[in-house]
C-alpha cells in the first residue's frame, strides 16, 4: 500500500520535461516585461483618474462650501452706489436662508434658480449687495402674478423690498393672471425678517405697481367682486378700495387710505427729500408727499411720455417727448428733453438726444443723468452718465443679457452714490456633478478592490 | 553588465534550473501536459514584474502564482469545457501506470481548489497556514477543502493510504 504522497510523486514523474516547449529562450522575460509595462500604464491611469477625480470632487465641494457674499460694513447706514457691472447669478447661488441677510440692496435681478438638487428651474429674484455680492432672496409667499408689471419694489435706500403676498381667499380665488394676491410684505434686507399684512378678500385683490414715496410704501388695490375665466370670455370687476400706506420709518400701517387722497401716479419718479414727482395732463408735474399733500411745480410746453425726472436741486427736469400725439403710441421713444424749472430760462426746452434708444433712469447729481442704452450687437444694456450741460457720456454700469423677464430694479439712492468696481461673484456648480463624481470614484475604487480581490484568489 | 541584464540572466538561470520541478507541480494541478506547460509559462511571465524584489528566493512566489492561476484559470475556462461522467479506459496494463492513471482521474474529479490544496499539502509539503497563504484563502477553508478532497479520493481509490501531516509549521 502506498501513501498519497508517494502516489503524487509517482504521478509527477509523468509531467512534461519542458523540452517540447515552443517558447524560445528569453521570450518569457520579454513577455514579462511587456506585461509589466501594461500594468504600469493601467496603474498610472488608475492613479491619475483617482487624483483627478478626488481633486475635482474637492474643488466642487470646497466651491460650494466657500461661497460668500460680499456685504458692505455698517449695513444700516451704508452709502449705495452702482457696481461697474451686473452679473447673471448661477442657478445654484445660495439663498439668504443659507447666507444670512446681505444688507441693503443696490439692485434686484431676476434669474433662474434651482432650489433643490433634483428640482426644476424656477424664476427667482436675487439681491445685489452694496458690496456687489449676490444671493437669492427668500421671499415667502411671493405672488407670481401678471397683474402689476413687477410684483416687487426696492425702497430708495435699498433696505426694504416690498412684494405682493399670495395666500388663501375666503371664496374661489381669481387665478387667471397668476396667484391670487391677498396682501403686502416687506422684506428687511438688513435683519432678514419679513413683515406681512394680509387683507381679507373673497377672490383676491386687484393691484397695481408698488410705489415708494421716500420711506413710505403705497400699494393701490381693489377687491375683486366678480370674474369669469372661461375659454370664451375672461375678465373681472373690482371695487376700488384705495391705498395701503406703510411707513417703514415708524412702522405705521394704514390698510385702506381712500383713493382720492392720492393722485394718479402711474408715471412717476423719485423726487427730492422723500417725495414723488407725479405727472398730470400734457406735461405738468407736481411733488407728492407720503401724506398725500401736493406741491404744484411747473409744466412744460410739450407733450411728454413717461415720467418726469426732477434734479436733486429741483432746478431742472428731464423727460421724453411724445411724438405720436396724445392718446396714441407707436412705442417709439421721442427726443429726450431737458428744461429749467426756475430762473430766467424757465420752460425753455432743450433736446438732449433726438433718438434715444433707451430711457432715463434718474439723476446722479444736479448735472448728470443716468440713462440706460441698449446695445443690439450683444443685447446688453449699458448705464451711462450723461452730462446735460456738455453732452459727455461715461459708462457707469454694464448689464449683460441673460436676466429673465422682470426688469432690473435699482434702488434709487444708488444712482447718486459713488460707483464701485464690481467683484465677480462666485459661480457655484451643479451639485449633481459632485454627486456623480463621488459615485464614479466609489465605483472606481470598488471595481479596483473587486478586481484585485479576484486576481489574488 | 547592467542591472537589467543581471536580472534577466538570473531569471533565465532560474527557469532553466526549476522549470522541471514547476512542471511537475503544474501537471498535478492540471492533469494535462499542455495545460501544465501553459500554467508554468504564465506563472513565470507574471513573476517578471516583481523579479527585482523576489530574485533572492523566487520559487515560493512563483509557486504561489502557479497555485492561484490553476484555480482562476479553471474558473475562466470551465464555460467552454464539456464534462463527461465516463472517462476513457487506459490502454496500458502496467500496474504502476494503472495506479498513476487512477490517481490522475481521481484528481481530475476534484474541484480545482480541492486539487490545489491536495497538491500543496501532500506534494509540496506546505503546512495549512502556508497553503492558505498560497491560495489566498482561510486556514479553515484549507481544512474543509482537504477533508472533502480526501473523502472523494478515498471513495475513488479505496486502497489509498493518507499520510499524517503536520497542521502547522
Amino acid at each position: 500500500m502506498t501513501t498519497l504522497k508517494q502516489r503524487l510523486d509517482q504521478l509527477a514523474e509523468d509531467a512534461p520535461d519542458g523540452s517540447a516547449s515552443q517558447t524560445p529562450e528569453g521570450d518569457l522575460w520579454r513577455r514579462g516585461k511587456r506585461l509589466q509595462r501594461r500594468q504600469g500604464v493601467v496603474t498610472a491611469s488608475f492613479v491619475a483618474a483617482l487624483v483627478i477625480g478626488i481633486g475635482a470632487l474637492s474643488s466642487l465641494v470646497m466651491d460650494a462650501r466657500s461661497y460668500s457674499v460680499p456685504v458692505a460694513d455698517n449695513d444700516t447706514e451704508v452709502a449705495l452706489g452702482l457696481p461697474s457691472r451686473l452679473y447673471v447669478p448661477s442657478p445654484w447661488t445660495p439663498s439668504t436662508d443659507e447666507t444670512g441677510p446681505i444688507g441693503p440692496l443696490v439692485a434686484l435681478v431676476s434669474a433662474y434658480r434651482r432650489a433643490t438638487t433634483w428640482g426644476g428651474e424656477a424664476q427667482a429674484f436675487a439681491g445685489v449687495s452694496a458690496a456687489g455680492g449676490y444671493a437669492f432672496l427668500t421671499l415667502e409667499d411671493l405672488a407670481d402674478t401678471e397683474q402689476p408689471e413687477t410684483p416687487v419694489a426696492p425702497s430708495p435706500d435699498g433696505r426694504w423690498l416690498a412684494y405682493y403676498l399670495t395666500g388663501a381667499t375666503a371664496s374661489d380665488p381669481y387665478v387667471s393672471e397668476g396667484d391670487p394676491v391677498v396682501g403686502v410684505a416687506l422684506y428687511d434686507s438688513v435683519t432678514g425678517e419679513t413683515k406681512r399684512t394680509v387683507l381679507e378678500t373673497d377672490h383676491g385683490l386687484h393691484v397695481d405697481d408698488l410705489t415708494w414715496v421716500g420711506d413710505t410704501l403705497l400699494a393701490e388695490y381693489g377687491q375683486i367682486t366678480e370674474f369669469s375665466s372661461t375659454p370664451e370670455s375672461s375678465g373681472l370687476s373690482a371695487d376700488i378700495v384705495g391705498f395701503l400706506r406703510w411707513d417703514t420709518s415708524d412702522g405705521a400701517l394704514e390698510p385702506a387710505v381712500p383713493y382720492k387722497v392720492f393722485p394718479n401716479f402711474y408715471e412717476s419718479s423719485p423726487g427730492p427729500d422723500g417725495t414723488l414727482v407725479v405727472k398730470r395732463g400734457r406735461c405738468a408735474f407736481d411733488l407728492l408727499s407720503a401724506d398725500g399733500s401736493i406741491e404744484p411745480l411747473s409744466r412744460l410746453d410739450v407733450l411728454c411720455e413717461g415720467p418726469v425726472h426732477l434734479s436733486p436741486d429741483g432746478q431742472r427736469v428731464v423727460t421724453t417727448e411724445d411724438v405720436d400725439g396724445a392718446g396714441r403710441s407707436t412705442g417709439r421713444p421721442g427726443p429726450m428733453v431737458v428744461a429749467d424749472v426756475s430762473g430766467p430760462d424757465e420752460g425753455v426746452i432743450r433736446v438732449l438726444d433726438e433718438k434715444p434708444d433707451a430711457g432715463v433712469i434718474g439723476w446722479a447729481d444736479d448735472t448728470h443723468l443716468i440713462v440706460q442704452e441698449y446695445d443690439e450687437t450683444d443685447q446688453s444694456r449699458r448705464y451711462v452718465s450723461l452730462d446735460v450741460d456738455t453732452g459727455e457720456r461715461v459708462e457707469v454700469m454694464e448689464q449683460p443679457r441673460g436676466f429673465l423677464e422682470y426688469p432690473v430694479l435699482i434702488a434709487s439712492d444708488a444712482l447718486t452714490g459713488p460707483g464701485f468696481a464690481a467683484p465677480e461673484p462666485d459661480f457655484p456648480s451643479n451639485p449633481r456633478y459632485a454627486w456623480a463624481l463621488g459615485g464614479a470614484l466609489v465605483v472606481l475604487l470598488g471595481g479596483n478592490f473587486l478586481w484585485r480581490h479576484r486576481v489574488r484568489r | 553588465m547592467s542591472g537589467a541584464e543581471v536580472e534577466r540572466v538570473g531569471f533565465d538561470d532560474f527557469v532553466r534550473a526549476r522549470r522541471g520541478a514547476l512542471l511537475r507541480t503544474a501537471y498535478l494541478l492540471t492533469g494535462e501536459h499542455a495545460d501544465a506547460e501553459d500554467l508554468v509559462q504564465s506563472a513565470l511571465i507574471k513573476s517578471v514584474p516583481h523579479w527585482r524584489k523576489i530574485s533572492d528566493n523566487p520559487e515560493p512566489y512563483v509557486r504561489r502564482i502557479l497555485a492561484r492561476e490553476s484555480v482562476s484559470r479553471w474558473r475562466r475556462r470551465r464555460w467552454r469545457e464539456v464534462s463527461s461522467d465516463v472517462l476513457p479506459e487506459p490502454a496500458l496494463h502496467d500496474p504502476d501506470v494503472a495506479a498513476r492513471e487512477d490517481l490522475r482521474r481521481a484528481l481530475a474529479g476534484l474541484a480545482p481548489r480541492q486539487r490545489a490544496v491536495i497538491v500543496l499539502r501532500y506534494f509540496e509539503d506546505l503546512s495549512e497556514a502556508e497553503t492558505a497563504e498560497a491560495l489566498h484563502i482561510g486556514v479553515g477553508t484549507v481544512k474543509s477543502q482537504t477533508r472533502d478532497a480526501l473523502r472523494v479520493l478515498r471513495t475513488r481509490m479505496p486502497t489509498l493510504e493518507v499520510d499524517l501531516l503536520p497542521t502547522a509549521r
